[in-house]
């Protein structure tokens, strides 16, 4: 699991779709022998796919990102070996390639054809199903700063979420927060309309 | 004997002559009852349209008197009646227009009493709905003045407001939606 990066935003531990912890987490001394083979083959595939979902911030990303999945699948199947950023370079330079060799050098992607395409299917299911947190906000955050965001919120939640971030020009200053069915609106149109409606009343 | 049947038959024709001429005299007399009868009649009938005559003027004349009479009996009773019915009229008009009077008078005083009311009840009405429409105009004008104010200060403090202040408030934000449990 990769825990950094040149940006110094830290990384989150992926959930398993089981709903266990990541793979650092111990197996539970209930579990029996089976249990753990399939915890184990599920963890590795959430390995393998951490650095992508690392990789994804918010819902424009992910969109991008999913685009990027579609183009490499047609780059299977066309009688071509190796892994797939090779065989993906004719159909796309995006750098989603140097994640795939960071993968391929771990010894986590498979190699044939139809596992590779198992894989990428595999990935992209995963990555719509992370939690979406949506986040309205007064300015366009800065690349730096939304994956400083996205990761104190995925640290907050305790999985790597998406963000959904929502410029709203009406917004003084500060969030809005939406997730999961709860919101919170956090901003200084609140404080600054109460101190106008007691300047009103005040004023009577 | 033929002398005697002679004689016989002689005194059979005198006897019928003279019973013809008997009988001639009493067609005569009787003849002139009759024209004398018809003339009396003539006479009589004459007489009688005559008498007829009187006795229908003269009855007119007793039917026109009496018809007066009664006409003008009648003109005093009804005259008469007339006054009568009019000073009845009088009276009951003058009663009547005591009462209408009295009731005009009632009426006024309890129409000036509800108008009264109606005016009292009116007016808390009109200042009850003046004092909610100027709360509400002032509402409006203070929710405007808000909203203006707000905006202006959106306006100031958002371009007031650096990008740096900005990720700060945002961090403040995630900070109090990790307090509330936002994200649990």
């Amino acid at each position: 699991m990769i825990q950094g990066d040149a940006t110094g935003v830290s990384k989150v531990s992926l959930r398993t779709r089981s709903g266990q912890a990541n793979v650092s987490t111990p197996i539970k001394s209930g579990s029996n022998v089976s249990d753990v083979a399939n915890v184990s083959n599920v963890d590795a595939v959430s390995v393998a796919f951490s650095p992508f979902v690392n990789s994804i911030y918010n819902t424009d990303g992910l969109l991008r990102f999913l685009d990027e999945i579609t183009l490499i699948q047609r780059s299977l199947f066309r009688d071509k070996g190796g892994p797939i950023s090779l065989k993906a370079r004719d159909f796309t330079s995006s750098s989603i390639l140097y994640i795939f060799e960071e993968v391929e050098k771990t010894g986590l992607e498979p190699e044939t054809d139809q596992k590779q395409m198992k894989f990428l299917k595999d990935l992209a299911t995963f990555v719509k199903k992370l939690p979406v947190v949506k986040i309205s906000i007064a300015f366009e955050p800065t690349n730096t700063f939304l994956m400083k965001l996205n990761s104190q919120i995925s640290a907050a939640i305790g999985t790597k979420v998406i963000l959904d971030v929502v410029i709203n020009q009406y917004l003084i200053g500060g969030a809005v927060i939406e997730y999961n069915g709860k919101a919170g609106k956090y901003t200084l149109d609140t404080p600054l309309e109460e101190a106008l409606r007691k300047g009103i009343v005040s004023s009577k | 004997m033929n002398l005697p049947i002679l004689e016989i038959l002689f005194y059979l024709n005198l006897i019928g002559l003279i019973l013809l001429l008997a009988l001639f005299w009493v067609v005569i007399h009787l003849n002139l009852r009759v024209n004398k009868t018809y003339r009396h009649q003539d006479k009589f009938l004459a007489e009688e349209s005559r008498l007829k005559g009187e006795l229908s003027k003269k009855i007119e004349e007793i039917a026109e008197d009496r018809i007066n009479e009664i006409i003008g009996r009648a003109g005093e009773n009804l005259d008469r009646d007339i006054r009568a019915r009019l000073e009845q009229l009088s009276d009951l008009v003058s009663k009547k227009g005591v009462e209408i009077s009295d009731f005009v008078a009632k009426q006024q005083e309890e129409q000036t009493k509800e108008s009264q009311y109606f005016v009292a009840n009116m007016l808390s009405k009109v200042e009850k709905e003046s004092e909610e429409y100027r709360k509400n105009k002032l509402g409006k004008i203070d929710e405007e003045i808000r909203q203006i104010v707000l905006s202006a200060a959106r306006e100031v403090i958002g371009r007031a407001i650096s990008l740096s202040e900005h990720e700060d408030l945002v961090n403040k934000a995630l900070e109090k939606a990790k307090k509330e449990h936002i994200f649990t």
